[in-house]
């Protein structure tokens, strides 16, 4: 009882519960739920968008977030059409597409953690820029060929029957799991989200702290995009659609927050996983795209105010507000 | 006593914020294993001098000479790698962390770059055991502690770096006499291990009997510095710092009161929150100023934030006038014209970056508005500066932001902002905190002048000199309870403390405290 009830007061609890919920409900009323293709495309659709949100959990809890890592993914999957079509070999055009997310992330985070532009305005910012580059990027590759089999090789390869892009999410996962509780740099974060003027003066680099989670996440963004495009075997306009939405939500139902402070990599995959299996349930039941979007919404809309009520709600408690 | 060398060397110090002198060629010389006060009154820039030595501010003119050599430049980083410690005059601490966390910042107990929780949690139990805080446990995060304890961990934190220079920027303003006896007990402790410590306090009794030497600044001057052997009264600190005599009208205890006949303005009737606060009941009268005290963790503060709808209660009734609150909100009161003045000016008392007139206008927004809806702002500015001049607000100008004031001129300006509205109940946490003895006396007579034309005032404070001379009456809480009146003209500390410390509270025994 004491185990749940603690269970209970995580950050994690809300998002743990709502996926088991979830998948009750598909078992129940998909008979498709259960099926290997699904599983695979479960799969496909948690991988990058739970890579991303690590990165975004990062930076949510030391109190910022970045709307560019949707044209930052696409950006990556244009390129790495460009560069699989010139003839380049993976070992080449993977590392130089982390190299081009990674340098998106460092603007960011330039222009956040040092020029102190908002962070809504300066992501937005770069969004369009990178929207831009990547949408004249793409004309010039419309309707190009298919990857190179070793290309293809890193979105449809398996090992013990789950695809690689689950293992390099599950890898992340233990990394920013390990990161954000025990080392030094995780708990900077955390520092510099509650408390962003106490931190400098326990000598904190608050700066770099918030460059570095800026630049991980535009990494991590292009990382998504190689894999989503090798995935489907050929660059899309249509990558990353959206995502910097969906990774946001998912993070607050994963126990992040906008006040900073607090949040867990396990959470920002279990927010993908609702995030995912819902869309698996409007897929199952066949919801029209409109409806799909008001129930995203609302779920939107009711996390936030979740999270402001449980922040009001712990004030409450100890007697400070 | 031997005379020990001079460790910290502060020369021709010169600083200024726009048009603000802070400090004004200051020198004078810190030995090595001293605690040495630094006293001035509210803005004469003790706080701009301690930040400078931090790194945290930076000089326009003058320098800083540590053990002999000269500090360029630096940030609060190398202050700390140098061994620079302060604890800040704003707490400075993560509401979101651990208590543990919240001690040990750059996270010291590793194994292979991996940290030690249990470790850490270890040493926290250790530590906090060693200073009275054995009852916290090292992971309870830090938002759910009281002000009080919160202190008491940024100045934890400092003292376990092993400083060689500690730095006090007014430690004790949130803390209640015996938890202050404490903290000098650790003070002197880390003094004869040599440690250095710069102590900023308006508490004279405290700076009479810890410091070594005193340095007072004046309006951003040096004025003097003077050891503390017989010769040193509080007088002649006062003189120094506020160059005329105030003593006669510092802290008498009041033997008269003031309370007048008839019903009561106040009434709280069987207020009761589980494990928070037992059955409450007590009335206010007109012109009456009651004083509440209690120790950390009374519940005499709890008890402040129910009164005013701040914190919910499960049970009891408010009345204002005769009339029962049917709910009790702080919107509901100020109706009632009930004001609150919050103990923590960080966290809800002060729109920091708005001009010191908004503040001010706050409570009376509609009051200020003419016919269509314009504010009155020449009636504001009035209302302001008349304040201003009486509780002698240091600010540049009106249209000053509370974050650049001195700690002790947000204090002012935020008791200010509620005497505007002419409530007539006025509920006050720490009226005075971290004000100099002279606007003190001044805020004093203010409130006692307003008591005696009929304004209720509650006055919820940690300092039993001040309750004793404005309060007709006090009331005593210990354990969640009130065990206690005190009667005007029965004040002594000690029986004010019998009841704070031995009371017998009916709240023991029955629940979990
Ligand atoms: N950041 C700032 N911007 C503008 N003015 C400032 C700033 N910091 C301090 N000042 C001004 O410098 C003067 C000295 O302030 P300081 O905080 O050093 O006073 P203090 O002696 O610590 O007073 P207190 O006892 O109230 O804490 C004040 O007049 C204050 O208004
Ligand atoms: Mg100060």
């Amino acid at each position: 009882m004491t185990l749940l009830k603690s269970f209970a007061r995580k950050n994690e609890f809300v998002s743990a519960v709502s996926c088991v919920a979830l998948v009750v409900l598909l078992t129940v009323k998909g008979e498709v739920f259960w099926t290997a293709g699904n599983f695979e495309s479960l799969q496909a659709s948690i991988a990058p968008t739970a890579i991303m949100a690590f990165g975004m959990m990062a930076l949510l809890i030391c109190g910022y977030f970045d709307l560019s890592i949707s044209s930052t993914m696409l950006l990556a999957g244009i390129l790495c059409g460009h560069l699989e079509y010139g003839g380049a070999p993976i070992y080449v055009t993977v590392p130089l597409v982390l190299l081009a997310g990674f340098a998106v992330g460092c603007l960011n985070g330039f222009l956040v953690a040092r020029l102190r532009i908002n962070a809504l305005i300066a992501t937005i910012g770069t969004q369009y820029i990178g929207y831009g580059a990547a949408m004249l990027l793409w004309d010039k590759i419309r309707g190009g060929a298919k990857f190179s089999e070793s290309f293809i090789l890193l979105g449809e390869g398996k090992m013990l029957g789950v695809y690689y892009a689950t293992w390099i999410m599950l890898a992340l996962l233990a990394f920013f799991s390990f990161a954000l509780k025990y080392t030094s740099a995780g708990r900077q974060l955390y520092f510099v989200g509650g408390n962003r003027e106490a931190s400098r003066l326990m000598g904190f680099n608050d700066r770099r702290i918030i460059f570095g989670a800026f630049a991980a996440t535009g990494l991590l963004a292009s990382l998504a995009g190689i894999l989503a495009v090798a995935r489907i075997q050929s660059p899309s306009q249509y990558t990353g659609g959206g995502v910097h939405m969906t990774c946001m939500i998912a993070c607050v139902v994963g126990g992040g927050s906008f006040a900073g402070g607090r949040g867990s990599a396990v959470g920002a995959l279990l927010g993908v996983a609702f995030m995912s299996l819902l869309t698996n349930m409007f897929n199952l039941l066949e919801m029209k795209p409109q409806l799909q979007n008001v129930i995203i919404g609302l779920i939107l809309v009711t996390v936030i105010v979740m999270d402001g009520y449980l922040n009001l709600k712990k004030l409450r408690e100890i007697g400070k507000a | 006593m031997e005379e020990k060398p001079d460790f910290l060397k502060i020369s021709n110090i010169s600083k200024s914020y726009g048009v603000v002198k802070a400090l004004s060629d200051v020198s004078f010389s810190i030995r090595r294993g001293e605690i040495h006060t630094i006293l001035g009154e509210n803005g004469a820039g003790k706080s701009t001098l301690v930040k400078i030595i931090t790194g945290e501010a930076s000089p326009d003119q003058g320098y800083i000479e540590l053990d002999g050599a000269r500090v360029l430049s630096f940030s609060p980083r190398d202050a700390h790698k140098m061994g620079i410690y302060m604890v800040h005059q704003e707490l400075a601490i993560f509401e979101n962390l651990t208590v543990a966390e919240n001690i040990y910042t750059d996270h010291s107990f590793k194994t292979g770059g991996r940290i030690d929780y249990k470790k850490l949690y270890e040493e926290t139990g250790k530590k906090l055991d060693m200073f009275g805080l054995g009852a916290v446990a090292p992971d309870t995060p830090l938002a759910s502690l009281t002000l009080a304890n919160q202190q008491m961990i940024e100045i934890l934190r400092c003292i376990v770096a092993a400083p060689k220079v500690i730095i006090l920027d007014e430690p004790t303003s949130g803390l209640n006499d015996h938890e202050a006896g404490m903290l000098m007990d650790i003070l002197r402790r880390l003094k004869d291990e040599n440690m250095t410590i710069i102590y900023i306090s308006h508490r004279l009794k405290e700076i009479m009997r810890i410091s070594d030497r005193v340095t007072v600044l004046r309006d951003g001057h040096f004025a003097a510095t003077l050891v503390n052997d017989e010769h040193l009264t509080e007088n002649v600190l006062i003189n120094n710092m506020v160059g005329r005599d105030l003593s006669g009208s510092l802290y008498k205890i009041k033997t008269q009161s003031g309370a007048q006949e008839g019903a009561p303005l106040l009434e709280v009737k069987n207020f009761v929150k589980k494990n928070t606060l037992h059955e409450t009941n007590f009335t206010l009268s007109r012109g009456e100023v009651l004083g509440v005290f209690g120790l950390e963790g009374s519940g005499a503060s709890r008890l402040s934030r129910m009164i005013y709808g701040l914190e919910r209660f499960d049970g009891g009734s408010l009345s204002v006038s005769g009339k029962t609150i049917p709910r009790v909100t702080p919107r509901a009161l100020v109706k009632e014209r009930v004001m609150y003045l919050n103990n923590n000016r960080k966290l809800a008392g002060l729109l920091p970056d708005m001009k010191v007139t908004d503040n001010m206008s706050l409570p009376i927004l509609d009051k200020l508005s003419g016919k269509l809806g314009f504010i009155d702002f020449k009636r504001l500015a009035g209302i302001t500066e008349n304040f201003v001049r009486r509780f002698s607000i240091v600010l540049p100008s009106l249209s000053a932001k509370p974050k650049n004031l001195s700690g002790g001129n947000q204090q002012k300006v935020m008791l200010s902002a509620c005497l505007v509205p002419e409530p007539e109940i006025l509920i006050a946490n720490e009226p005075t905190r971290g004000i100099d003895v002279g606007a003190k006396t001044e805020i004093h007579k203010f409130l006692l002048e307003i008591a005696s034309k009929g304004v209720g005032v509650i006055i919820f404070s940690s300092e039993l000199p001040e309750l004793m001379s404005l309060s007709d009456r006090i009331l005593v809480m210990r354990n969640k309870a009130v065990v206690g009146e005190v009667k005007c003209g029965d004040y002594t500390e000690q029986a004010i403390m019998r009841h704070a410390a031995f009371g017998k509270s009916p709240a023991e025994g029955t629940e979990n405290g």
